[in-house]
């Protein structure tokens, strides 16, 4: 959080040291219209919950000459996005602010760390008295597609010919979950019988508020007026909302978006 | 030509018989350690099946290896054993648990002992310590040993081990001076391979 509040303070520096370029007098500033297609990955770092009861494996080096091991299982998760963004630019400020309309998905899976022919792990999903119950699992996935409105701040602090470098801060809200879904993949197929009782036995399923706050470096290239395209790198950010997964805990994420960006009109 | 066909015959058995699916079980049946942060070299306290057990012999640790079975559980006559093999140091060391007035018939039966506290003092149980040759009775100041849980594990909806997991810990005399025994923890299953009554 600290590096997220010392890049944004950096981004508004930025912001607060440029000065406005001398217009002719009685002339206004122009605003240019851009309109932003964009695509990404967005890459979440967390780790598995600890109410998902999960036996850990043998680590995958355990042989009968190397028997040590400290177990290993595993969460992974991913996301895609596709977004659409309208852009008011300030050319005599070098900054802009856009809103849009951006789908994100997330895949979460869980696995366990392969061993000889063991391609699953153990979750307990039931203890009654004296009995537990566990299931050889293969795998555990969790799937979320929402729909969400950005709105970024964008500073253009250094330009030179058709290049530039830019910094971004936004925020993001979900205004529509298209999927939050959770499925299993057993071991056994005689346990897909059990599977509504395996998943009752799992934490309950992920919110529907979905919320972040990220920061990004953009490398750009393009004559001004003329299409831009650029490379982002979204810098280790925050999500808002903190259960939106109910498989893992998350710590931030980053990522990686290619954009475009149209000219529609400049206005003054 | 008789001996080849028994030779081959040998071999088509051994093929089966190896490439049936054992490792379905060897993640149960195997030690899983997982240090405790707090007890550097014990293994973290866990109810899952670990199999492993641990704890200091005034500094040294007794822990549970990957080629030892961790616990053997003995039935014989009125008597239930349990069997503690490990190392301290480089040496192989064994601790028995023998509690009179216990004798479950299988494994499964084994539930009846979840959360039983036994005071190792009492007349009822016997703490053995066995090092290279020598095996000696201790003669316990004070101690206690507790199954906190036991429970039967069940996989796939069929019956597999069950499960003790608890902590103990005593102080003895050894070679003529005292010694404690502390932060034992135990989380062993118990199973066709390691439970045994006769």
């Amino acid at each position: 959080m600290k590096k997220i509040s010392f890049l944004t303070l950096l981004a508004l520096l930025s912001f607060a040291m440029l000065k406005a370029q001398e217009t002719p007098v009685g002339a206004d500033p122009a605003i240019i219209k851009l309109i932003h297609f964009e695509a990404g990955f967005n890459i979440p770092k967390g780790s598995l919950r600890e109410d998902v009861a999960i036996r850990q494996n043998l680590n995958y080096n355990y042989n009968y000459y190397n028997p040590t091991s400290d177990g290993s299982v595993s969460a992974y998760t991913s996301g895609v996005l596709f977004g659409i963004r309208l852009e008011y630019f300030i050319p005599a400020y070098h900054s802009g602010i856009s809103a849009g309309l951006r789908f994100t998905g997330f895949n979460t899976e869980i696995y366990g760390i392969t061993y000889g022919s063991m391609d699953y792990f153990y979750l307990r999903y039931s203890e009654e008295g004296s009995d537990t119950r566990f299931a050889r699992v293969k795998s555990l996935m969790e799937d979320h597609y929402v729909l969400s409105i950005p709105v970024e701040l964008r500073i253009v602090p250094l330009r030179y010919n058709n290049l530039s470098l830019s910094f971004k801060a936004g925020v993001e809200a979900g205004i529509l979950n298209l999927k939050n879904e959770r499925s299993i993949e057993f071991s056994e197929e005689s346990m897909n019988a059990r599977t509504a009782e395996v998943m009752a036995g799992l934490p309950p399923p992920a919110g529907n508020s979905y919320a972040t706050f990220y920061t990004a470096i953009c490398f750009n290239a393009g004559w001004e007026g003329k299409p831009n395209y650029s490379l982002e790198i979204l810098l280790p950010s925050a999500f808002l909302t903190k259960n939106y997964f109910s498989l893992i805990e998350t710590d931030y994420f980053a990522g990686v978006k290619l954009s475009m960006q149209l000219p529609l009109k400049t206005s003054k | 030509m008789k001996a080849l066909k028994n030779l081959i015959s040998v071999f088509v058995v051994v093929l089966i018989a190896t490439s049936c699916d054992k490792t379905e079980d060897v993640n149960l049946s195997q030690t899983i350690f997982i240090e405790d942060p707090y007890a550097p070299g014990l293994p973290v306290y866990s109810e899952w099946g670990y199999n492993t057990f641990g704890a200091y012999i005034d500094r040294i640790p007794f822990v549970s290896n990957s080629q030892d079975l961790p616990l053997k559980v003995i039935v014989n006559s009125d008597t239930l054993k349990l069997i503690f093999q490990g190392t301290m140091g480089y040496e192989t060391v064994e601790m028995d648990f023998l509690f009179k007035g216990y004798s479950p018939a299988s494994y499964a039966e084994l539930i009846d002992l979840d959360n039983t506290l036994f005071n190792l003092k009492d007349e009822s149980c016997t703490v053995i310590l066995r090092t290279g040759d020598s095996a000696k009775l201790l003669n316990l100041i004070e101690g206690d040993f507790q199954i906190q849980r036991a429970q039967r594990l069940f996989v796939d909806e069929s019956l597999n081990r069950t499960i003790l997991s608890g902590t103990f810990r005593f102080k003895t005399f050894l070679d003529g001076e005292p010694v404690a025994i502390t932060n034992g923890r135990f989380d062993a299953g118990v199973g066709y391979e390691n439970f045994y009554n006769f």
